[in-house]
């Protein structure tokens, strides 16, 4: 993600502890005269938005002294910069050097780092939306990424990153003084129930900074400062998704119900803080009700947005809303967010496994041998399942390493019989058949798979086949899918298997994957599931 | 949903301790798996120990399949079933069972499955102990031989049921203890007020306690101690920790511990090294080893490793001459319960008299309330 993406906001000044004691996290200027507005959108033929107007009149500007960070209006702000000198100044520098010169429609608001503008775009509402423009590059301009579909809420949102980043600073400076003073080690990791700070990038832009802990008193996760940017290129909504998905993983790793509450810092008894405007602004949009002024995201609240924000489809977030998976949820979504089970896996344990709650929390002691043993050929079918899935969403390359690889989007939905329907644009796996049966041209495919040891293989086989029987009449392709191993068994079993999948127009798949490396991973994958929580 | 089916193959050996040829390596290979569960008897299993037990056991159910002889079918649910039920025989998810043991194993699988099954399964077994074969159980895609059905086994929510002590919870809550140790710390104070109001409410309703998150180590230890002095019922609190994984209940029984006479040594000890390197220099030793302790299983399997690794220390230390400790905390819930656990049934079963005086770090060193002293007089509750 390079320039232009994201809003890490500019850091002019050094923070220090004495700036911090002395001056607010949020400075406000007087407001401008209605003579000076009014001369401004005289001067040049402005419709100037109400909302703004009215800002300009009451606030004047915004300034976080610490950073710097200046929402101008109509007078000029600790830098000496407004808004009508900004907008007067890249008129005149760029009325050259641009063709058609600096767009009317926009007034500069903000300047970012790298030479991005925040600006409102002036498009007749009351309250309209604001944009990043990159000035080394005229030609986005028209399309310009929206950082807030109104200029209130990029002022709402304004005003909290000012108090957030203070919060942030003030933990960090408090921190050091604990190591300078000898209270604490430098390298000394904290626990869940000490304060701790994280900042979330991506790439070169930072999405977040925190300071939370666990409160063992109240068995909530305290979240004493919580900056979030807008990422807008992405879904607007994209930065909060992360940051819930952090927040709520750290709070079920702590060992809390899921519970969140915003405070003012790391004082003991800090007062609360309003829940930050993304966060709710996500939860509206995933319909989860939450009182934003009660500063807390209760546990049932907490529960559904984390289903809503863990890289779940549609399909899979249902069943995770289930009653059904009530108490097993939080762990599942834990698992999803630390990259412990893919969501095909989670799909296929929740519809094929007969205790799937005890399997993705990987109960089962590995001493107890005639479970366990079910249990590994659980996750391992799973497994097959999702490297498929990863393989079809390659397209026609041969590899997907992350999310970001993938050519097409790939919709899986298991049932309880032990075959799932896979959907895409186009299933360009001819490089896994065996067999005489393409592939290539076909949308959707049932699969079942055939996993065990490999002299059980060709009696798998056959019990797959028998799953498949009952989609025979209708519906799309059918494909058993099994491990490597079955290449390995000798060209006569080989065969057999070939010719039985073959008359029964089924499909047959060999996965890259050979049983000793799946048990493997399958055993540590239960391993990591049953200790996730320490 | 798919049911994962286990064949019960009857397996001619050769077993440990036989003599006979052993062309395929079979009895290396159940000598393997028997090591790793030895193993797991004296301490926490790693990863590489897990791998070695996966690897001998797929050896084994391979071998099997060539070699021995499908008695039946049952599927895995049905056997976790059986061993959530907890009246299940020792080792009843193993994967196999040795000559002596196997007929053993099928027996008091015939006396959980209904009737129609039950002959078969019971003559199964009278055909092993006459063979004198072992049993293995491999998971299969198919069914072999005859398929069992569930075992029928005592709903595992009647044991919930059946720890609900109301009684108890109202002699908790009409007593607050003074929790003396916190009177210099509010939060604390607080803290336990609430912990105990929980644990009472716990009793009441066999709901589990949670652990490790709603209260620190110091507050739960003097807790679970201040119920020892309320007259009560002797009752059961489950423990949940923050994995989700839950212990055996935690017996609160009232306790009347006589002063002891100054008859034997005593130490000074940490309850857990490398948590606190600054008071090294200030204890004789540390109770448990932190290698040992912090490993990759289950909480509650931490704390029921440091239950039985309690019960052996306390022996040794009471050889040793010594019958008091003062133990300075240094966290991790499982190892605190686990330690008071150990200390409660070892005091209950020696004949002998041993105290020990935790000790809390809150800021400075903060005597809590004394557990154990002198046996406890016959007769009592």
């Amino acid at each position: 993600m390079g320039k232009g993406q994201g809003l890490p906001r500019q850091g002019k000044r050094r923070a220090s502890r004495g700036d911090s004691a002395r001056v607010p996290a949020l400075r406000t200027g007087p407001g401008a005269s209605s003579e000076r507005v009014g001369s401004f959108a005289r001067t040049y033929r402005l419709a100037l938005p109400p909302a703004w107007q009215e800002w300009c009149e009451k606030q004047g500007w915004l300034e976080q002294p610490d950073a710097g960070w200046e929402l101008l209006g109509l007078v000029p702000a600790p830098s000496g910069m407004d808004a009508a000198a900004m907008f007067a100044g890249m008129r005149l520098a760029l009325r050259k050097t641009v063709p058609g010169g600096f767009p009317a429609d926009l007034i500069p608001v903000e300047r970012l780092p790298e030479r991005q503008l925040a600006c409102i775009r002036l498009d007749g509402r009351d309250d309209p939306p604001v944009v990043i423009i990159d000035l080394d590059d005229p030609g986005s301009w028209h399309d310009a990424q929206p950082a807030a579909d109104s200029f209130s809420r990029y002022a709402q949102d304004f005003a909290e990153q000012a108090g957030a980043l203070r919060g942030v600073m003030g933990f960090l400076h408090y921190t050091q003084r604990e190591v300078d003073s000898g209270h604490r080690a430098p390298g000394q990791a904290p626990r869940p129930d000490d304060w701790r700070a994280y900042r979330f990038c991506s790439q070169n832009v930072v999405v977040s900074m925190l300071v939370l802990r666990h409160n063992r008193d109240d068995n909530v996760l305290d979240v004493g400062a919580c900056l979030i940017t807008a990422l807008s290129r992405l879904d607007p909504d994209a930065p909060a998704r992360a940051i819930c998905t952090l927040l709520l993983a750290e709070a079920y790793r702590a060992g809390g119900d899921l519970t969140l509450r915003f405070v003012q810092g790391i004082r003991r008894g800090a007062d609360r803080l309003a829940v930050p405007w993304p966060i709710m602004r996500w939860a509206e949009r995933c319909g989860i009700e939450i009182d934003r002024d009660s500063g807390l995201v209760p546990a049932d609240a907490a529960r559904r947005l984390f289903i809503e924000s863990v890289r779940a489809d549609e399909h899979l977030a249902g069943r995770l809303r289930g009653g059904s998976m009530r108490v097993e949820a939080p762990a599942i979504c834990y698992g999803i967010a630390s990259g412990l089970w893919e969501p095909t896996e989670v799909e296929a344990m929740l519809a094929w496994s007969a205790r799937p709650g005890q399997l993705l929390r990987g109960v089962t002691d590995p001493l107890d041998r005639a479970v366990y043993a079910a249990d590994l050929l659980d996750v391992r079918s799973a497994m097959l399942l999702a490297a498929l899935v990863r393989r079809v969403a390659a397209g026609d390359g041969d590899r997907k390493l992350d999310a970001e690889d993938a050519v097409q989007s790939v919709a899986a939905v298991a049932d309880n019989d032990g075959t799932c329907l896979l959907r895409a644009k186009a299933l360009l796996i001819d490089d896994w058949t065996i067999g005489s049966l393409p592939v290539r041209g076909a949308s959707a495919i049932r699969v079942a798979v055939a996993d065990a040891e490999p002299d059980q293989l060709p009696s798998a086989i056959d019990f797959a086949l028998a799953r498949l029987q009952p989609h025979a009449a209708a519906g799309p392709l059918r494909a058993v899918l099994c491990p490597r191993d079955l290449l390995a068994l000798g060209i006569p079993a080989r065969n057999t298997a070939v010719h039985a999948t073959d008359r029964a127009g089924v499909v047959l798949l060999a996965a890259p994957q050979y049983t000793p490396a799946l048990t493997i991973r399958a055993a540590d994958k239960l391993s990591r599931a049953r200790t996730a929580r320490q | 949903m798919t049911v994962r089916l286990i064949v019960l193959w009857a397996m001619p050996g050769p077993w440990p301790g036989s003599t006979e040829p052993d062309p395929d390596g079979f009895r290396d290979v159940v000598t393997a798996a028997l090591t790793e569960e030895r193993r797991a008897q004296a301490g926490p299993l790693h990863r590489d120990d897990i791998r070695r037990h996966t690897t001998a056991s797929i050896a084994i159910e391979r071998i099997a399949r060539l070699r021995g002889t499908p008695l039946a079918t049952i599927s895995a649910q049905a056997i976790s079933a059986w061993q959530a039920a907890g009246e299940a025989p020792l080792r009843v998810a193993a994967g196999f069972h040795l000559p002596g043991a196997a007929p053993g194993w099928l027996r008091a699988l015939a006396r959980c499955m209904p009737a129609p099954d039950r002959a078969a399964t019971e003559y199964s077994a009278s055909r092993l102990e006459a063979s004198g074969h072992g049993l293995v159980l491999s998971p299969g895609p198919v069914r072999e031989g005859v398929m069992l059905a569930s075992p029928e086994v005592p709903d595992p929510a009647a044991r919930v049921r059946s720890m609900l002590y109301p009684a108890a919870a109202d002699a908790f809550l009409s007593e607050s203890p003074t929790w003396v140790p916190f009177s210099g710390s509010p939060p604390r104070l607080a803290s336990a007020e609430r912990l105990w109001r929980r644990l009472a409410e716990a009793v009441r309703t066999g709901e589990p306690l949670p652990v490790g998150s709603a209260a620190s180590h110091d507050v739960l230890a003097e807790v679970l101690r201040s119920s020892l002095d309320i007259t009560a019922p002797p009752s059961l609190v489950r423990i949940l920790y923050v994995d989700g994984s839950e212990a055996e209940p935690f017996p609160l029984r009232t306790a009347r511990w006589r002063p002891m006479r100054a008859e034997g040594r005593s130490v000074r000890l940490g309850l857990m090294s490398m948590r606190h390197t600054e008071m090294d220099a200030d204890v004789d030793g540390y109770w448990f080893r932190n290698r040992l302790v912090s490993t990759s299983r289950t909480l509650s399997e931490t704390e029921a490793f440091c239950a039985a690794d309690t019960i052996r220390r306390l022996a040794e230390l009471r050889s040793a001459g010594i019958t008091r400790v003062e133990l300075v905390h240094t966290g991790f819930e499982p190892a605190v319960i686990g330690f008071y656990r150990g200390l409660l049934r070892w005091l209950q079963e020696a004949d002998a008299g041993f105290s020990v005086q935790p000790m809390y770090l809150m800021g400075h060193v903060v005597p809590g309330t004394p557990w154990g002293a002198g046996k406890e007089p016959s007769g009592d509750p």
